[in-house]
């Protein structure tokens, strides 16, 4: 049931990347998606017997995580500086 | 039993960050859900992923209420009038719960009839200190002798990231520190 509830947490930020419209409503969907690929890292860990790898794997993704995050926001500041505004549309326009 | 409490918390803030409009209480249910999963951690015996977790989590909810205010979402989304259902955001939705549903269906076929609940339980050494995954010292070993390669990918970009959020966020021109004070006054 604990890995049930790890996969309705990464389901559900799979909806909400889907299903929202601004730049921070992506990235929490990101974020609740990284959550619940952590915690099925690391009971898939226990379960296994492996406890060890499945918390050195659930910290590496916690980290890579936040990297993603830096990343957003990285972009996010961009599209501000160049725009006044941000919108998912415009984001290809980071291209050119 | 206690585990069921934090999961139960963690599902609900879970939904509530997902479905909720504002993206202000989205956030708040985000780092709920962060101290939840901290929680459930805490009590299957992963205290020092826990705690991380948690440090992360608080660290995550602060910078988003930062951006979202410095981004103007914090007050758009707050501010913005009730609409009747949009079947065009309804569509993404309904796809993205499809989706999700077919995730989580693909776990429970995956792993129905391999759990043990026992194994949930934290694990205590034989002189009642903590093993496994809370021996610091079997985490750094196992992190410096089979998974070196992993740290340094990790580490690689963490500096790969840090350098290039400093580059894809700079200003077009650098000018001067008069032009840049003139620049800031006449905009």
């Amino acid at each position: 049931m604990m890995m049930l509830l790890a996969g309705v947490v990464g389901a559900m930020g799979l909806v909400c990347i889907l299903s929202r419209r601004t730049m921070l409503g992506l990235m929490v969907g990101v974020q609740l998606l990284v959550l619940g690929a952590t915690m099925m890292f690391v009971l898939a860990g226990i379960v296994s017997g492996a406890r060890i790898e499945g918390h050195l794997f659930g910290l590496l993704i916690t980290l890579g995580g936040v990297a993603q995050l830096v990343g957003g926001y990285a972009l996010a500041i961009r599209l501000f500086y160049l725009k006044g505004r941000i919108r998912m549309s415009e984001l290809r326009s980071l291209k050119k | 039993m206690i585990c069921w409490v934090f999961a139960a918390i963690t599902l609900a803030a879970v939904m509530m960050a997902t479905f909720v409009e504002d993206i202000r209480r989205a956030v708040l249910a985000l780092w709920v859900a962060g101290l939840g999963i901290g929680a459930v951690y805490l009590t299957v015996g992963a205290e020092t992923l826990a705690i991380v977790q948690w440090i992360v989590s608080t660290l995550v909810a602060i910078s988003f209420v930062f951006f979202s205010v410095m981004f103007g979402e914090y007050v758009r989304e707050v501010a913005a009038p009730k609409k009747p259902a949009d079947p065009k955001r309804l569509a993404p939705l309904a796809l993205g719960t499809l989706i999700g549903l077919a995730f989580v269906w693909v776990i429970w076929l995956g792993v129905r009839e391999q759990l043990d609940v026992s194994l949930l339980m934290p694990v205590a050494g034989e002189s009642g200190g903590s093993v496994g995954g809370n021996d610091l010292l079997a985490l750094g070993r196992a992190l410096a002798d089979r998974h070196l390669l992993s740290l340094e990918v990790l580490a690689l970009t963490l500096f790969l990231v840090l350098v290039g959020g400093g580059v894809i966020a700079r200003p077009d021109n650098v000018p001067s520190d008069e032009n840049s004070a003139g620049g800031r006054a006449s905009s």
